[in-house]
């Protein structure tokens, strides 16, 4: 299996707070890379800088082999980065099939009627295209966090970031964005996932990484990570 | 029937004035920023159409054609090579800047035009026609029919092509377009190209119905500003309405009251209802 992502040394943050602290990590192809770690460890900030929202203070980000560390947001979108935010972020004015369109389009460099097509797929993927006409702004928060997935599946995404896509979903809620996130990496598509969530990162997940303080802490079997000492001490405040 | 006269003349001077608070509208909705520098675009647009007019002997409206792409690409090359450079560093620095251009275009324009009094006139614009009675100007109907066009051609721009989709997904969420790949350094550059248009189609509306000079923008920035604030950000039908109603109350007020009325309106909205001023692009 190939090296699709590697963070050497990474350090990065907001003015002068430095949240990332010399973050190093592999994501291998076609895996589903989970990331956990306490409020404040750095999980978002990681996942901004992957995606080019922050810059990078030092320290290289390497995506398919090539140097990604000074480009722009919209062009690692376009290399293949797609994120989706904690809290849904959908063009609320625009309807459903526009939000994806626009993923598309822009996204993905896709001609008009690609477009069109790959953003029906998308939708069908998530279970959205009965409502493809409505205004993004009605949907649930279930619905939203579809419509995030299906935006990011349809910017062509081949790495895509999770963020909590699980947070704030009934247990019900959760089986259904698992099976679709399943869906996802079923398309051949390697996966960055950060959740609290710890059962979901157990089952879900090929590899899980906790961070704390903005440094890799531990990473390997999500089975074992979750056991390890380490991880029981500063995620969960000690082993009773 | 005075009253019906009075109605329509508001309602075709309106026009001209949601073409004035059009521009202003989109900028603050689309890329945040208050342009300081729109009533000089506005004004750079009514010295385009007496160039191009007297200076090629076309007719005022012909020259619209050269004048409105001219305008669209100084727009969009001071977005991209200045004012996008500001607002990386912040929202004031970039205030600030469209300031600064405000004042360099109209002493640039001073120093190229002098500051002459200006007017376009064409053989139609004292011509008044007989509609069931009332005697409407056909000057005043040309333009409102140049301004209800051109909202019309922004409006279907903005809600079915691909750049006029990734303009209102910028002005609803920046971070959230970026990732969605699109370049937002192009679409405010492009935001601020058809800012500066429909200035200039203001413009021309300013220079076919009253003189100009080199000075006049501020006097149509705080115009645009006050429509602006009456239709809401960046709500291009909300602009379109209070156009109308700031034209009602020029014609009702007159000279003297006119602007006034419209001030303490203003401040009444600002006052009344501060969430007014938090809007994203309409696209009902």
């Amino acid at each position: 299996m190939n090296e699709i992502l590697r963070f050497e040394n990474v350090a990065s943050g907001y003015d002068r707070i430095r949240i990332l602290n010399e973050l190093s990590f592999t994501v291998t192809e076609g895996e589903i890379l989970g990331v956990i770690g306490p409020n404040g460890s750095g999980k978002t900030t990681m996942l901004n800088t992957l995606a080019g929202l922050l810059r990078t203070a030092s320290g290289k980000i390497f995506f398919d082999g090539n140097d990604i560390t000074v480009m722009a947001a919209h062009s690692r979108c376009r290399i293949g980065i797609g994120r989706t935010f904690q809290i849904p972020r959908p063009f609320s004015e625009m309807t459903v099939m526009e939000n994806v369109l626009v993923a598309s389009v822009h996204g993905a460099g896709l001609s008009r009627k690609e477009a069109a097509g790959i953003s029906e797929e998308c939708l069908e993927m998530v279970g959205l295209i009965g409502r493809k006409n409505e205004k993004a702004g009605v949907l649930t928060l279930l619905d939203c966090k579809k419509l995030e997935l299906a935006r990011a599946a349809a910017t062509g995404a081949k790495l895509l970031l999770l963020d909590e896509v699980a947070a704030g979903l009934t247990e019900a809620e959760i089986e259904d964005i698992t099976g679709l996130v399943s869906g996802l990496k079923e398309k051949d598509l390697t996966i960055i996932w950060v959740e609290h969530i710890l059962d979901v990162m157990k089952n879900s997940t090929d590899r899980l990484m906790c961070m704390a303080e903005g440094r890799n802490v531990i990473c390997g079997d999500p089975k074992e990570v979750i056991d390890s000492d380490i991880v029981q001490e500063i995620y969960l405040g000690g082993k009773e | 029937m005075y009253i019906l006269q009075v109605i329509i003349n508001g309602i075709l001077l309106g026009s001209i004035y949601a073409m004035l608070g059009l521009g202003m509208s989109l900028i603050l909705g689309i890329v945040k920023l208050t342009n300081l520098s729109h009533g000089e675009f506005v004004i750079l647009g009514s010295y385009c159409s007496v160039l191009f007019s007297a200076r090629l002997g076309i007719d005022p409206f012909i020259s619209l054609l050269i004048t409105v792409p001219v305008m669209f690409v100084c727009g969009y090359v001071l977005q991209r090579v200045l004012i996008n450079h500001a607002m990386s560093r912040g929202a004031e620095p970039a205030l600030l800047v469209t300031f600064g251009l405000s004042i360099i275009l109209k002493d640039g324009m001073l120093l190229l035009f002098s500051s002459d009094a200006r007017h376009v006139s064409a053989g139609y614009s004292n011509r008044v026609i007989k509609i069931f009675g009332l005697d409407i100007s056909l000057l005043n109907i040309l333009l409102m029919l140049l301004s209800v066009l051109s909202i019309l051609l922004l409006m279907l721009f903005l809600n079915h092509t691909y750049m006029g989709r990734a303009i209102r997904a910028a002005a609803d969420d920046v971070e959230a377009a970026r990732l969605s790949g699109i370049n937002i350094g192009r679409t405010f550059s492009v935001a601020m190209g058809l800012s500066a248009a429909t200035a200039a189609i203001a413009g021309f509306c300013v220079s076919m119905k009253w003189t100009f000079y080199p000075s006049s923008g501020g006097r149509y920035l705080l115009i645009a500003f006050v429509i602006v604030v009456l239709g809401g950000l960046g709500d291009i039908r909300g602009t379109l309405l209070s156009g109308f109603f700031f034209g009602l109350i020029q014609v009702i007020g007159g000279a003297n009251y006119g602007l006034l009325i419209s001030y303490i309106f203003m401040i009444i909205v600002l006052v009344a209802s501060p969430a007014h001023s938090a809007g994203s692009i309409s696209e009902k």
